[in-house]
C-alpha cells in the first residue's frame, strides 16, 4: 500500500472520530444511547430459563478497562448465565470517553446486561451523560422467577435519592418468587437508608458495590451483599434455584467459592 | 508497556523538537506595541476546549514561546448543560519562513490547563466528602502539538502582521492516564483535534 494511502487510512477515521469538541459531550450516536431499554428488549427475546440459572454481578471498574475486559471474557466463556448486572462506577470522573470505554466492554457480553449509576458516574456532567447512554436511573424488570429492582442510591450526588416511595412500589406486590435489588451505595453508608424498605418488603437479596471487598450481612429475610470491585478482577454470581432460592458465590478467574452459605 | 513507552517518547520528541528549529530561517519579528497589546488572537473549535473557543495571547523570544488564554463554550444541546471553560496554554514553537509572505510554524508543542465551571465541577470534593475524596473535575491538564501557516498580507491594517489556519492535536490528562493503564485503549482514543484561525498582530 502506498504511503499516502496508509496515511489516509489513519487520518480519515481520526478526522471523523477525533473532533471531540469537549470531554463533556452527551450528544451520543444512536448506538451508544438507551442501553437499558435495548437490553430489556434482548432479555424479553430470551426463553424462560430452566432452573437452576445464574446471573453475574460486576461493579466499580472506574478506569480498569483491561480488568473489566478480562472479566467479560470469563463471563462470555460460560453458557449458564442469563444476564449480567453492573453495580456502577463505570467511570472515574464521568467523562464521555470513560463511559464509552466501559460500554465497549459491556457490549461484548453475550447475554443482556444492566447497570446502575455510581457516584463517580455523576461527576462532571456525568448525570446527563449516564441518562443519555443508559436511560432511567430507577427501573425494574422480571426474568424467570426473579424480579430485579435497580435504583440510584447516590444521595450526595442526586438530591432526593434513594426514592423510597418508588422503591417500595417497585419491590411490593411482585408475582415473582424472589426479588433482587441492585444499587451502588450500601445502605449502611447512607443517611437516608433504604434497608428497612427492602427488609419490610421481603426483598431476598440487596446487591451493592462502592467500597470494594465482599461482605454478606443478614437483616430479617434480606441478605445485603457488597460485591468486590472488578478492578481486582472479582465478581459475584447468583444461582437461582427451586422456589426462587438464591445461592451466592464470590468469583475470580481461578474459580468461584460460596459466599457465606448464601441467603 | 513498550508500546506505551515508545508512544510517550515520540510525543515528548514532538514536544521538544520545535525549540531545535526555532528561528532558523526567519528574520526577527518586530513587536512595536510590546506588552501593551496581545500578539495574537485565535478562534478554534475542538481540542477539548469547546465548540466555540476564543483565545488571546503573547509571544516572546522571537515567537519561540507563546502563552494563550482561552474561553470555550459548549451549548446545552451538546453537553446537556451549558459548559463554560477557561484555559491557559504555554507552547514552544519552531518557525520556518518559506518566502517573504508565507511563514510556516512547522510544529509547536506545549502544555495547558482547562478550568470548567458548573454543577458537578469542583476542585475540592463537595461536602460531606473529604477534600481529596474525588479528583478535581473542574481542572484538567492538556498536552498539545500543532502546526500553523501564516500569510503576511500585502494590503492590511498596520496592526495585522499575519493570519492563517492552524490545527492542534490535544491530549487530556484523564484519558492519557487511562491509556497508560489499559492496553486496550489506543493513543488516538485519547486525543481531540482542534481546527482554528489565527490573527497575528
Amino acid at each position: 500500500m502506498p504511503w499516502s494511502a496508509r496515511s489516509l487510512g489513519l487520518i480519515v477515521p481520526c478526522l471523523a472520530g477525533c473532533m471531540e469538541m469537549s470531554p463533556f459531550q452527551v450528544d451520543l450516536p444512536a448506538h451508544h444511547r438507551d442501553k437499558t431499554a435495548e437490553n430489556l428488549a434482548r432479555l424479553g427475546q430470551r426463553p424462560p430459563p430452566a432452573l437452576p440459572w445464574r446471573f453475574a454481578v460486576v461493579t466499580d471498574n472506574h478506569q480498569a478497562y483491561d480488568e473489566l475486559a478480562s472479566v467479560v471474557d470469563e463471563l462470555n466463556a460460560r453458557d449458564d448465565l442469563e444476564l449480567v448486572l453492573h453495580g456502577g462506577d463505570l467511570s472515574d470522573v464521568g467523562l464521555k470517553a470513560e463511559l464509552v470505554w466501559s460500554l465497549d466492554e459491556l457490549e461484548r457480553l453475550r447475554v443482556p446486561w444492566f447497570t446502575v449509576v455510581g457516584n463517580h458516574d455523576a461527576l462532571s456532567n456525568g448525570k446527563q451523560l449516564y441518562a443519555s447512554m443508559f436511560g432511567p436511573e430507577d427501573y425494574a424488570f422480571e426474568h424467570g422467577s426473579v424480579r430485579f429492582v435497580c435504583f440510584n442510591s447516590n444521595e450526595h450526588e442526586y438530591s432526593g435519592t434513594p426514592r423510597l416511595t418508588w422503591l417500595a412500589d417497585a419491590v411490593r406486590g411482585s408475582s415473582t418468587q424472589s426479588t433482587v435489588a441492585l444499587t451502588h451505595v450500601p445502605p449502611d453508608a447512607l443517611a437516608k437508608s433504604y434497608e428497612q424498605t427492602l427488609v419490610e418488603n421481603r426483598v431476598a437479596l440487596a446487591l451493592s458495590g462502592h467500597f470494594g471487598g465482599f461482605e454478606l450481612r443478614q437483616n430479617g429475610g434480606t441478605s445485603f451483599v457488597r460485591v468486590d470491585a472488578v478492578m481486582s478482577e472479582r465478581w459475584a454470581e447468583v444461582t437461582v434455584g427451586l422456589g426462587g432460592s438464591l445461592a451466592l458465590a464470590a468469583c475470580e478467574r481461578s474459580g468461584c467459592a460460596p459466599l457465606g452459605g448464601g441467603p | 508497556m513498550i508500546r506505551r513507552a515508545a508512544a510517550g517518547l515520540g510525543l515528548l520528541a514532538v514536544l521538544l523538537w520545535p525549540g531545535t528549529v526555532a528561528g532558523e530561517s526567519c528574520p526577527d519579528r518586530a513587536d512595536p506595541l510590546g506588552w501593551a497589546a496581545p500578539d495574537f488572537v485565535k478562534a478554534q473549535s475542538g481540542g477539548y476546549l469547546g465548540l466555540a473557543t476564543l483565545g488571546v495571547g503573547y509571544a516572546t523570544k522571537n515567537d519561540l514561546l507563546a502563552g494563550t488564554a482561552y474561553y470555550g463554550w459548549v451549548p446545552r444541546q451538546v453537553a446537556g448543560i451549558e459548559i463554560h471553560s477557561f484555559a491557559v496554554t504555554l507552547t514552544a514553537r519552531g518557525r520556518l519562513c518559506l518566502d517573504s509572505r508565507w511563514e510556516w510554524i512547522v510544529a509547536y508543542g506545549g502544555v495547558g490547563s482547562v478550568f470548567t465551571r458548573g454543577e458537578g465541577f469542583f476542585i475540592e470534593s463537595p461536602s460531606p466528602y473529604p477534600d481529596d475524596y474525588y479528583q478535581p473535575t473542574a481542572r484538567r491538564y492538556l498536552v498539545l502539538v500543532g502546526s500553523e501557516v501564516l500569510l503576511k498580507p500585502t494590503t492590511a491594517p498596520a496592526w495585522l502582521s499575519g493570519h492563517g489556519p492552524f490545527f492542534e492535536v490535544v491530549f487530556l490528562d484523564k484519558y492519557l492516564s487511562a491509556w497508560w493503564k489499559n492496553d486496550r485503549i489506543a493513543l488516538r482514543e485519547t486525543l481531540s483535534l482542534a481546527l482554528g484561525y489565527k490573527l497575528r498582530m
